[in-house]
């Protein structure tokens, strides 16, 4: 697929094609007047106070094994592409001791007008009790398309990944279990340097896979996400909010 | 056989290696790893010339070919390529993790 975007980042033509090429060879695209489709505009609202954007209305085109990005703002189909679209825009903020971030995605079938509305920031106050296998509470988000709450927590030798499904959790509190004796793995002690981050996954339907994942599948068109995030560095010991 | 470019930006991203003032034609190239085996050299040159005045297509613009590729080549264990067993795992790939 060949993309060619103008200096501020606007498609200028998108084109799907196929091309046999030998090893050392090559191969010649031409380029017809049909090739370039209508343009589209991706607009975004609900920048939270004090935030800026990261990426501002973004899109990709997506296939199984392919994907290219089209355009930021401003993009237009792939001429000869039978794929999805993927819209997004994420903006974030600084805090005292780590970062605040809101990102909202649309998967489209077809290229046409997006409009993304960002998701407002965690109401609740988001703390860790110190310990080293720490317990998280403020885990509430007032979204019905919330589907799960996913907890990173770093502390040398330990890194850890936690997915608590909504539906799991009793009073927005969770513990990550101790590892303790497994593998000659012990905790780090008081005093060490840890990071927490939770995240908010929002989807208008279920996703049964990570939105970590190295591989993922080819989203459904109309899935749309939208993820909160509030991540903090904090000293094993000493309870933290995650500002 | 698709072919694997050795080196370029996920996923498979080739960079523009030659284009005439104009814009009417332009070579992305795969430089090839210079080993045998499916990692290839290759060109593809765009021909833009039918379009270039209608689309007003500048020297500004930037141009990328994207595309499928073909497997990767197996890596030997422990060889150029695989990770050290004695590394700590890399953070998961994707995003890069607020929390890593």
């Amino acid at each position: 697929m060949a993309v060619i975007t103008s200096s501020d980042g606007r498609t200028r033509v998108a084109k799907r094609f196929t091309a046999r090429v030998a090893d050392g060879g090559s191969a010649t695209v031409a380029f017809s007047p049909s090739d370039r489709l209508p343009a589209h505009t991706v607009s975004t609202s609900g920048l939270p106070a004090g935030y800026s954007y990261n990426n501002n209305g973004l899109v990709l085109y997506l296939e199984e094994g392919l994907f290219g990005l089209l355009g930021a703002g401003e993009y237009r189909g792939v001429a000869g592409g039978s794929g999805r679209y993927a819209a997004g825009s994420e903006a974030s903020t600084s805090t005292a001791r780590g970062y605040r971030k809101v990102s909202r995605f649309k998967v489209l079938a077809n290229p046409a007008e997006v409009s993304l509305s960002l998701p407002q920031p965690f109401s609740t106050t988001l703390r860790t009790d110190g310990a080293p296998h720490p317990e998280v509470e403020g885990l509430s988000y007032g979204d019905g398309n919330l589907r799960y709450f996913e907890l990173g927590y770093s502390a040398y030798p330990l890194v850890y990944r936690a997915r608590v499904y909504r539906e799991r959790l009793s009073g927005g509190r969770y513990r990550l279990p101790d590892l303790t004796g497994l593998f000659g793995y012990t905790p780090p002690g008081s005093g060490f340097s840890a990071s927490l981050g939770v995240r908010a996954v929002l989807a208008s339907e279920g996703i049964g896979y990570s939105l970590e994942s190295s591989n993922l599948p080819l989203p459904p068109a109309g899935l749309e996400l939208g993820v909160v995030e509030a991540s903090a560095g904090y000293t094993i010991g000493s309870p933290a909010d995650l500002e | 056989m698709a072919l694997y470019c050795p080196g370029s930006a996920p996923p498979n991203r080739l960079e523009v290696v030659e284009a005439t003032r104009a814009l009417d034609r332009v070579v992305l190239d795969c430089p090839g790893s210079g080993t045998p085996g499916p990692s290839a050299s290759f060109t593809v040159e765009l021909d833009l010339s039918a379009v270039r005045s209608a689309w007003g297509l500048s020297d500004t613009d930037s141009v990328t070919l994207f595309h499928r590729g073909g497997r990767r080549p197996p890596q030997p264990p422990g060889g150029a390529g695989a990770p050290s067993r004695s590394a700590p795992s890399p953070p998961l790939r994707g995003r890069a993790p607020s929390w890593r």
